[in-house]
């Protein structure tokens, strides 16, 4: 096409060139001519756009307005080398031309816009970007009005800035004050108080300062050294005297004391009825105290009768045991809370004097000292424990120990009669650390031996506790130790039944079955052994008792009627006759009866499938588990949690107004007939 | 011997004046008053029979218009007053408190679209099927003032309009989105993105420069007014209806959608509703946030309004009557105390929010108690029988067997997805979470 339209332009051209040869002095009128030209040409060229020409202001840029590079550089043809030529003529203007001349070389065309669609998307990803981060700041907000445990509407708007626009109404928030009150004012001013300033009661009498003389010093001196040495001289005598083991003399210091204070009191009802009236309440309270903490144990004139007796009466020994039980619970609770008391006293003194103490150790010391000396006493202790335990070991090898009649109940110190206890002698001389060790040592022998002997109830009350004289021993000791833990289970196999009508064999030893865990049991008073033939016979007679009726039995079939009862029944869904013949005479098929049954899918095993002797009643809750909540509720994470929340009552008939308020108190509160407006910027900045 | 008497201090217990509470001194040993979990758990019982008892929503209502009521605004600065337009093209002013009609006239031909307050109630702006954009004083106090103080003539259909909170300017959307100068009568800047028209327009009261469009193509467009014009676009399976932003939460909003649920969005992260409100048997037509934002109330199609908590997939509760059809429009009013409905059926109906609230003054021990109970019913709520008591509704039969139908929809659908992950390759049949099914695309 293109090859066609240029082959005419050349035949055209051809044409005029022969015309212009041939009709030369024919006259056409030039522009004529130009013209037709010019429309010729135009016929054959590339269609050209005009350049736009501007007749009314708009802000509409159409496409169709634009118009091609080659046209602008045509029409308008101002460049910029154009320009530069005039400047050639001055050799002044050399640097302007270099300059231009480089820039027109070093710059690029631009890049062609992109597609509007394209340009759109542009503009509108970078607008929501701005727009996510304006949204943004309202983040901390949201989240803190969501979380917050109660919100009143309307939003509490930030504080205003007052502004008055008049002076009269900034004025009128001042009154002139009142003559009384410039007076008060001014009394005020005039005290201490007022100015704020520390009164101190030392500076107060350091104000006028006398100088002391020498003498006076000196005397002064005298008079604090005096004080000082009989403090310490009155000290160290209770100190001395509190050592005194003698009762005697305890209880003539006692009859003395008291008879100093009714001196006292008699003296003081004369002078000061009131102050006496005080004084005699206190006594009377001070005599009840001693009264109730039982510290007579058995030096009373009851306590000593009874001891008389206790040889040949049960009861008279049992009252007495008890008397003894009590009063050392009383006395242990009071010797700790003294000794504390001790202690208290002791920081007290360090803290005013900072007297050292024998380990040349103040006790301003600080908790790092403490647990260091902490550590160090528990390591004497274990030392100490584990010689003891070695010797007693030997002991038993050697020796039959039977525990040591001699000591007696009555003894009347405390750490004494505490020995009683099986465990409690190595405990008192070596202190809590070990009790502490020893605890869980035998918490671990208790499990062992549950899993070994459980086939005989007997031997875990005899497991050192009060049985001494007869211990149930089915099995070595030896054996006890070596037992490894997987016979666990056999012991769950075994019927009560037999293991009741076993009859236990009853050594006489005191051996302790829990030797392992570096036990002793050394020393047993006559109180323990006391009750522990009291228990024996007890048990005798449970067994005597019901010899003849088999109890045991009896409860078995009951608990068997009870698993039963709890069994859901199988569906036998066989018909007589169905598939095969019927009659009267005709045997079932035994097979196809047994197909027929559905059984009842295997439920999770009674809870006292293994127990033994025990029914657990596992239905118990029934009317109540329809009302209980079947899953923890969504904030809590554990069933202890919600029990807890649960538990805490809220109403005011359990609480406190206050706390009542405080928890009934509703998450979103509005106030009535005022309309809530959106939140607002002044909200985010207050946040 | 001391013999102790009993002595007391008047001090404690006669009062200084005769207008003085009696005091009353209460033991709160708690082994003087045991069982306490058991007694307040019988409480909780009580309170949230009580409140089944007490809840009756409806207040009242307001009838006078001759066609279906099309849409509501509620006044921004005065409570009692609303203005309802309706299919015949008739405008109401209405008192609520007194439950009368103050003004009405003929506004538009055909349908009114949509009608707003300016931001201090002085003018009501409505626009209607002839494309017009009608001013009207709410403050002229004859009632035979009929004439409109302005009117312009759009070159394009105007289906909605929305006030902006502070700014006399107010946006309306149809053909394209245009956002208006009240004192102009040409609009200021014009939005445009695709070719489907808009149906609903809301400011967002919060941030107020952005907008929130619902289109006809399925899409919901936010729009920063300032800048850009159109910012985002997110394409869902179903129309939304409307769109209504959270007043206390800048970036979120809701929208009612035809496929029966509403989708809250944060518009920062579109991909995605944050939560799927479900509970709807038919297309939900309009929706209303609650002035706290803590709440939004719902209309639907299925002749129900119901309330969701802003965090809840499944709504609270469920308000209907025997004579109310199809819900156009729900409101909620500012002083959270009311909801506004209207339908079809030509009545403008009053809710209260709170179904069981005593209306009126409470004194302060009244006060006390109900929040007590309040707070019995919140610390129960998951034991089955209060909940059980605290979430049954009564609710129509057509609703009943819809929900029916739609589990039974529901469950075929699933089953079938089920079968066809069974039976074909591994991976190829994708798990796509309920949140996610709901949106097409997101577009930039």
């Amino acid at each position: 096409m293109n090859l066609k339209l240029k082959r005419a332009a050349e035949a055209d051209d051809a044409v005029y060139n022969s015309d212009g040869v041939e009709d030369d002095d024919d006259d056409i009128p030039e522009n004529v001519h130009n013209r037709l030209l010019g429309a010729v040409s135009k016929l054959y060229k590339k269609k050209r756009v005009d350049a736009p020409t501007r007749k009314e202001p708009t802000l509409e840029v159409s496409e169709f307005h634009l118009t091609s590079a080659r046209d602008r550089k045509k029409k308008s043809g101002v460049n910029v080398s154009s320009l530069t030529k005039v400047l050639d003529k001055k050799a002044t203007h050399k640097d302007i031309k270099k300059q231009v001349s480089g820039a027109t070389s070093k710059s690029k065309r631009l890049d062609k816009p992109v597609e509007r669609l394209e340009a759109e998307k542009v503009e509108r990803a970078v607008g929501y970007e701005n727009l996510k981060k304006d949204l943004g700041k309202w983040n901390a907000i949201v989240h803190h009005q969501r979380a917050a445990e109660q919100v009143s509407f309307p939003l509490p708007k930030s504080q205003e800035i007052h502004t008055w626009d008049d002076e009269a109404g900034f004025l009128s928030k001042f009154r002139t004050p009142t003559l009384l009150e410039l007076q008060t004012a001014e009394i005020l001013k005039a005290s201490r108080e007022y100015r704020n300033e520390v009164v101190d009661e030392e500076k107060v009498d350091k104000e006028p300062p006398i100088p002391l003389t020498l003498k006076e010093m000196m005397e002064q001196r005298a008079l604090m050294a005096r004080t000082r040495a009989q403090r310490r001289y009155k000290e160290t005598k209770a100190a001395r005297q509190n050592k005194i083991k003698s009762k005697k003399f305890h209880r003539i210091q006692r009859k003395e004391k008291i008879k100093a204070e009714m001196k006292e009191f008699e003296e003081l009802q004369k002078k000061d009825p009131e102050a006496a009236l005080k004084k005699l309440d206190q006594l009377e309270k001070a005599r009840a105290q001693e009264r109730a903490s039982l510290r007579h144990r058995t030096t009373g004139h009851w306590a000593k009768s009874l001891q008389v007796r206790a040889k040949y009466d049960k009861e008279a020994r049992i009252a007495l045991a008890e008397q003894l039980q009590k009063s050392r619970e009383l006395t242990r609770r009071l010797k700790q809370d003294s000794s504390s008391d001790e202690e208290f006293e002791e920081n007290n003194d360090s803290d005013t004097e900072a007297k050292p103490t024998d380990d040349g150790k103040t006790f301003k010391t600080s908790k790092l000292d403490f647990d260091d000396m902490f550590y160090k006493i528990e390591d004497k202790l274990t030392e100490k424990v584990e010689k003891k335990v070695e010797k007693l070991k030997k002991q038993i090898d050697s020796t039959d120990l039977l525990p040591r009649e001699g000591e007696r109940s009555t003894d009347c110190s405390p750490k004494k009669g505490r020995k009683k206890n099986r465990e409690s002698n190595v405990e008192d001389d070596l202190g809590a650390g070990f009790a502490m060790k020893k605890k869980v040592v035998r918490s671990e022998i208790d499990e062992a031996l549950d899993e070994t002997t459980s086939k005989d109830s007997t031997v875990q009350s005899a497991n050192g506790r009060w049985s001494v004289e007869q211990v149930v021993l089915p099995v070595p000791v030896d054996d006890i130790e070596v037992e490894p833990p997987q016979e666990k289970p056999k012991t769950t196999d075994i019927e009560p039944v037999r293991t009741l009508q076993v009859k236990p064999k009853f050594l006489k030893t005191v051996v302790p079955t829990d030797l392992a865990g570096g036990e002793d049991l050394d020393d047993d008073d006559d109180e323990t052994t006391a009750a522990n033939g009291e228990a024996a016979t007890h048990n005798m007679t449970i067994a005597e008792a019901f010899a003849d009726d088999d109890v045991v039995r009896e409860f078995q079939s009951e608990k068997e009627e009870e698993i039963k009862k709890s069994k859901i029944d199988d569906v036998n869904l066989a018909l007589p006759g169905w598939g095969s013949w019927g009659g009267h005479a005709v045997k079932e098929n035994k097979r196809k009866k047994e197909r027929f049954i559905v059984k009842f899918p295997t439920v999770l095993p009674r809870r006292d499938e293994n127990k033994g002797n025990v029914v657990i009643n596992e239905d118990h809750d029934a009317p109540v588990k329809p009302l209980l909540v079947s899953d923890v509720p969504f904030p809590f994470t554990s069933v202890k949690d919600f029990e807890a929340s649960i538990r805490a009552p809220i109403g005011s008939t359990f609480l406190p107004q206050k706390a009542f308020r405080k928890l009934t108190a509703p998450t979103v509160q509005t106030k009535m007939g005022t309309i809530i407006e959106p939140m607002s910027g002044d909200h985010v900045l207050k946040i | 011997m001391k013999v102790k008497v009993i002595s007391r201090n008047p001090d404690h217990y006669l009062r200084e004046t005769r207008k003085d509470l009696h005091r009353l001194p209460r033991n709160y040993d708690p082994s003087l008053h045991p069982f306490e979990a058991n007694r307040e758990y019988v409480r909780a019982l009580n309170a949230v029979k009580l409140e089944r008892v007490f809840a009756k929503p409806f207040v009242g209502n307001l009838d006078g218009h001759r066609d279906g009521v099309s849409c509501i605004g509620k006044h921004p600065k005065s409570l009692s007053l609303l203005a309802s337009g309706s299919y015949d093209g008739e405008v109401r002013l209405w008192n609520l408190a007194q439950r009368i009609c103050l003004k009405q006239s003929k506004a538009h031909d055909g349908y009114v679209r949509g009608l707003t307050f300016n931001s201090d109630g002085t003018n009501l702006i409505t626009v209607g099927d002839d494309r017009t954009i009608k001013t009207w004083n709410t403050e002229a106090t004859t009632l035979k003032d009929e004439s409109p103080i302005n009117t312009v003539i759009s070159k394009t259909s105007i289906t909605g309009i929305s006030h902006h909170i502070s700014d006399p300017k107010y946006a309306t959307c149809g053909e394209v989105c245009q956002l208006w100068e009240e004192s102009r009568s040409e609009p200021i800047r014009s939005f445009r993105w695709g070719f489907d028209s808009v149906h609903n327009i809301a400011f967002n009261p919060v941030e107020s420069n952005v907008l929130g469009t619902c289109g006809n193509d399925r899409s919901i467009v936010i729009y920063d007014m300032r800048r850009t014009g159109p910012v985002r676009k997110v394409v869902m399976t179903m129309k939304c209806n409307q769109l209504c932003w959270n007043p206390m939460e800048a970036f979120v909003f809701t929208c009612a959608s035809e496929d029966f649920n509403l989708y809250t969005y944060d518009s920062r992260y579109l991909r995605s509703p944050i939560i799927v409100h479900k509970d709807h048997v038919s297309a939900v037509t309009s929706v209303d946030y609650a002035p706290t934002g803590r709440q939004f109330v719902s209309g639907s199609y299925d002749k129900s309004i119901r309330i969701y908590n802003n965090d809840k997939v499944h709504s609270h509760e469920i308000y209907h009557t025997k004579r109310m059809q199809h819900v156009t429009f729900v409101q909620w009013s500012l002083d959270n105390k009311y909801i506004i409905s209207a339908s079809d059926e030509m009545n403008i109906r009053i809710w209260k929010a709170k179904a069981s609230e005593k209306l009126g003054v409470l004194n302060r021990r009244e006060r006390a108690a109900l929040e007590y109970n309040e707070a019995l019913k919140k610390k129960y709520e998951s034991h089955p029988q209060i909940r059980r008591i605290a979430r049954h509704r009564q609710i129509p039969g057509h609703i009943h067997k819809a929900q029916n139908e739609i589990q039974v929809q529901k469950q075929k659908n699933l089953r079938k997805e089920v079968n066809r992950r069974q039976h074909s390759k591994p991976g190829t049949v994708p798990f796509v979470p309920d949140k996610q099914a709901s949106v097409i695309e997101e577009q930039e």
